[in-house]
């Protein structure tokens, strides 16, 4: 565990010359947007140079509001695994947690962000506040709304109360002074005795997350899909096509930032390439329904009978005008999807082959933590094959209790092994 | 009537994350309401943090808005 512990605070106690680079890059970024934004506050949203646009030329909010729908699918879909990975206390996928707590809060402000900035006068947030109580009678900006601060104040209180626990586990001593501050703030307060009410705390807490994503997560889509004056996004199907869109670039976006952090400070024993061939694993599933709900929300439009409106927003985007950046999106989603379809079963000989070698290390991190890691895989296993989770996570709960009647999980049996860990 | 839905979608949908949240953290074994205290408490500074400071945003952009 220790081993593990230096590895994952290695970016906490060094500072690299690319690290200072980078940050004087990005912050040069981050100027030059702050002036950006500036000149825009101070000459109005015609400089975006979408004034002749507008929901008479038919675009009905323009860049800002994609963008804000790009991190709202982004937050809802890293709330959707921290609730996952918490609810069924997945430990080994404590690090996607974290990532994903940090993620889902980035996106959420930056969502939150968006909106305000696109109202061109942004001081008309106010009334948006102050007449909330009116208009989510009926807006689905207002839902947006209370669907954004939910988000965000449910992520900050998961990414807070979880941090309590791990802090109070730790010696904050033998952390960087800054560290160690954060971490004597938050646990303030803290007895022993809080810890086991902490743990279950967070478990309902992930249930929370998991429902918010799968119902608020819902709402920005239906900001597009209920405006009936705009072909191409009118429709029931606009809530599910969001949400399967969040879920994807959601999950995606931790297993690239858990592959960045791995390969820079490399986390290979924190990160171990198991819990990667459970993120793509999911990264399948998702991608599957997404391209579903694609074809499905494209072939009323392109059928003879579509609407005239409709059928040329989907002949624009199938053969059109659009069809280069929607092909090109498609592929994206599709190539990944079908290589880790395709090379399933090797990436699995790999992982398994590579669990073998570590077995040294997870014989030093103990019992518990072994039993954890086969929790993890069976529980996700079980849940992208889309049955026989609650069976499988009961027969871990019983084995993790020491339950003899049952019998343990035999992933690492050789005849498993071929199958990998979700073969039963 | 369109006008009427947001009710039920805010009471019936939006805010069951939220009740789960109150009942499994006062309800929830162990029980303990010191700690389910904290964390009801956690949520409310941040609840009143996250509102309050979309409206300072707001308004210190509003600042430099001529018009």
């Amino acid at each position: 565990m220790s081993t593990t512990n230096n590895t994952i605070l290695t970016p906490l106690k060094t500072l690299s010359v690319k690290f200072l680079a980078l940050v004087v890059v990005l912050g040069i970024a981050a100027l030059v947007m702050l002036e950006a934004i500036v000149h825009q506050l101070q000459h109005g949203l015609a400089v975006t140079d979408l004034a002749s646009w507008g929901t008479q030329e038919g675009v009905t909010w323009g860049i800002y509001i994609g963008t804000f729908e790009w991190f709202a699918g982004m937050a809802v879909g890293a709330l959707a695994a921290v609730g996952y990975i918490r609810y069924n206390e997945l430990t080994r996928y404590d690090i996607i947690a974290r990532i994903g707590e940090l993620w889902a809060l980035i996106a959420g402000l930056s969502a939150a962000y968006l909106i305000v900035i696109d109202l061109g006068r942004p001081d008309r947030v106010l009334n948006i506040l102050t007449a909330w109580f009116v208009t989510v009678q009926y807006s689905p900006l207002a839902w947006d709304v209370t669907f954004v601060t939910a988000l965000l104040v449910m992520t900050s209180t998961m990414l807070i109360l979880s941090l309590r626990r791990d802090f109070s586990e730790m010696n904050l001593n033998k952390l960087p002074v800054y560290t160690a501050l954060i971490g004597e703030l938050l646990t303030l307060g803290f007895r022993p005795e809080e810890r086991e009410k902490l743990d279950s705390m967070l478990r309902w807490l992930g249930l929370a997350l998991l429902i918010l994503a799968f119902t608020g997560g819902m709402v920005p889509g239906w900001l597009l899909g209920v405006v009936g004056a705009q072909a191409g996004w009118y429709g029931g199907i606009a809530g599910i096509a969001f949400l399967s869109a969040g879920l994807l670039s959601g999950v995606a976006v931790l297993a690239i930032t858990a592959g960045v952090l791995r390969y820079l400070y490399g986390m290979e024993e924190a990160l171990p390439e198991e819990v990667f061939v459970g993120l793509g694993k999911a990264l399948t599933l998702l991608g599957f329904v997404y391209l579903v709900v694609q074809f499905n929300n494209l072939l009323p439009s392109i059928f003879p009978m579509a609407p005239l409106a409709e059928s040329q927003v989907g002949e624009a985007m199938l053969y059109g005008h659009f069809a280069t950046d929607f092909w090109l999106a498609m592929a994206a989603v599709a190539i990944p999807m079908l290589i880790l379809v395709l090379f399933r079963e090797r990436m699995l000989a790999r992982c398994w082959a590579g669990g073998g070698q570590r077995g040294h290390a997870v014989g030093r991190v103990g019992q518990e933590s072994t039993d954890r890691h086969r929790a993890a895989h069976v529980l996700l296993g079980a849940a992208l094959r889309g049955g026989h989770l609650r069976a499988d996570a009961r027969r871990v709960g019983d084995h993790d209790r020491g339950d003899p009647g049952r019998d343990p999980p035999v992933l690492d049996s050789d005849e498993t092994r071929a199958d990998g860990p979700t073969a039963r | 009537m369109t006008t009427t839905i947001g009710i039920p979608i805010l009471l019936g949908l939006l805010l069951l994350p939220i009740y789960t949240v109150i009942a499994g953290f006062l309800f929830g074994k162990p029980r303990d309401f010191r700690t389910a205290g904290i964390g009801l408490g956690v949520m409310a500074v941040m609840a009143v943090f996250m509102i309050g400071s979309t409206a300072m945003m707001g308004i210190a952009f509003g600042l430099i808005t001529p018009f």
